[in-house]
């Protein structure tokens, strides 16, 4: 086929609106979050007195923190979802939650007496959040990438760890509905890996899903 | 010299807010605009893409191919250009995604430096060749309707409303078909990699 007819069969689809990628994501991300609140509701439970518990720093830290992760982690999808964006400052946009997080555990260290950091750190049930928060991630994760295909991002692998990042923040606000353990440790330890993990994931779901 | 240098640069900023004029006027609906931007473009990728294949030590008889691949993905992807950014930039990494496929599926693994691209020099199209996408594989990667669709626009030219006409479809239905054969068409190219 002649590149000229090929380009008038182009210009005859111009028709067509065209996608709005921002908009696809948080449509994609709420409907997996949606599900997945469900899920926690129907499997896990919502913490008993949620509205108290939420007014205390720690708790409050939790979505604070989880927030922000899912907040940048969208920013970074979006951009690396471009072709042309130059991407080794465009991880810089993750910064805040990490920030946050190391700050509120630095400041835990100096109030709780060194002989119950590793209690605290530990918590109640570390095995089950390391679990739980991919678990929760995994719909909101399903929904981030869909809306991603529309990308064209110039190293796919790149923007399916963004997208991991955003999703692992979703998903640790979800389980955070449930997880009864609230000290800033725990959060920099298990929570932490947990998003490791999600990471590790949506890295290799974009490398798979997201070439154009 | 340096006022010719001056010049030089003065034009390729030019020609970048030429082909961003012309991108944004096409995704407000201007057909006319997006026919030249696309036909402005072609020559300087093509004459990239040969530059290359040649430094890959490949033939350049495949170049059209891969032009058509680039110039479907700039037409699948555009709206992932942001109007108030260069447009150069743009075109260059989606170029040169299609470029690395396209050598990596001849298992060159090569950087491809195409930073001179504002500098090309536009190249014509060679006579139709076999390598060229040719219209029965392209058709062959197309579904159902979209691939009547297709054919009858893009390979008899009819207008959208020659082939509602003639499929009894709606004008509606026909833009649907072309836009899915257009993604169906992209994908399959996409496939064919591994």
């Amino acid at each position: 086929m002649k590149t000229d007819a090929f380009i008038d069969m182009l210009v005859k689809d111009i028709g067509v609106s065209l996608p709005n990628l921002r908009l696809r994501l948080v449509a994609g991300a709420t409907v997996g979050a949606a599900m997945s609140i469900v899920l926690l509701i129907l499997f896990y439970g919502i913490r008993p007195h949620l509205a108290v518990a939420i007014t205390t720093w720690h708790v409050a830290l939790k979505f604070v923190v989880a927030l922000t992760l899912a907040g940048t982690g969208a920013a970074l999808a979006l951009r690396l979802a471009r072709p042309e964006v130059d991407r080794a400052g465009a991880w810089l946009i993750l910064s805040p939650a990490p920030i946050i997080l190391a700050v509120a555990g630095l400041g835990e260290l100096m109030i709780v007496p060194p002989g119950s950091w590793l209690r605290q750190a530990f918590g109640l049930h570390p095995i089950a959040c390391l679990i739980s928060v991919p678990l929760m991630s995994t719909l909101p994760l399903c929904g981030i990438l869909w809306a991603l295909r529309e990308g064209a991002p110039a190293v796919p692998a790149q923007v399916g760890a963004a997208a991991g990042a955003m999703a692992a923040g979703i998903g640790s606000a979800i389980y955070a509905l449930h997880c009864p353990d609230d000290s800033p440790l725990f959060l920099a330890v298990w929570y932490v890996l947990a998003a490791i993990l999600v990471v590790v994931v949506g890295r290799a779901g974009g490398a798979r899903l997201l070439r154009w | 010299m340096g006022g010719l240098a001056t010049n030089d640069r003065m034009d390729l900023t030019d020609r970048d807010s030429d082909w961003a004029r012309l991108m944004r006027a096409a995704n407000s609906g201007d057909g006319a605009a997006y026919r030249r931007l696309l036909e402005t473009i072609a020559p300087v990728l093509r004459s990239v893409i040969q530059r290359g294949l040649r430094r890959a030590g490949l033939a350049v008889g495949d170049a059209e191919d891969i032009l058509q691949e680039a110039l479907l993905a700039i037409h699948l992807k555009r709206h992932t250009w942001r109007e108030s950014e260069p447009f150069t930039p743009w075109v260059r990494a989606i170029a040169r995604n299609k470029l690395v496929d396209a050598l990596r599926r001849r298992g060159r693994s090569v950087a491809v430096p195409i930073d001179d691209f504002l500098e090309t020099l536009a190249a014509p199209e060679d006579k139709p060749r076999l390598s060229a996408m040719e219209a029965d594989k392209m058709l062959g990667m197309i579904n159902g309707r979209s691939r009547e669709v297709v054919q009858a626009m893009a390979l008899e030219g009819l207008s959208t409303r020659e082939t509602a006409t003639r499929l009894g479809l709606s004008e509606g239905a026909v833009r649907v078909a072309l836009h899915r054969g257009l993604n169906a068409l992209a994908r399959a190219l996409k496939e064919r990699e591994r």
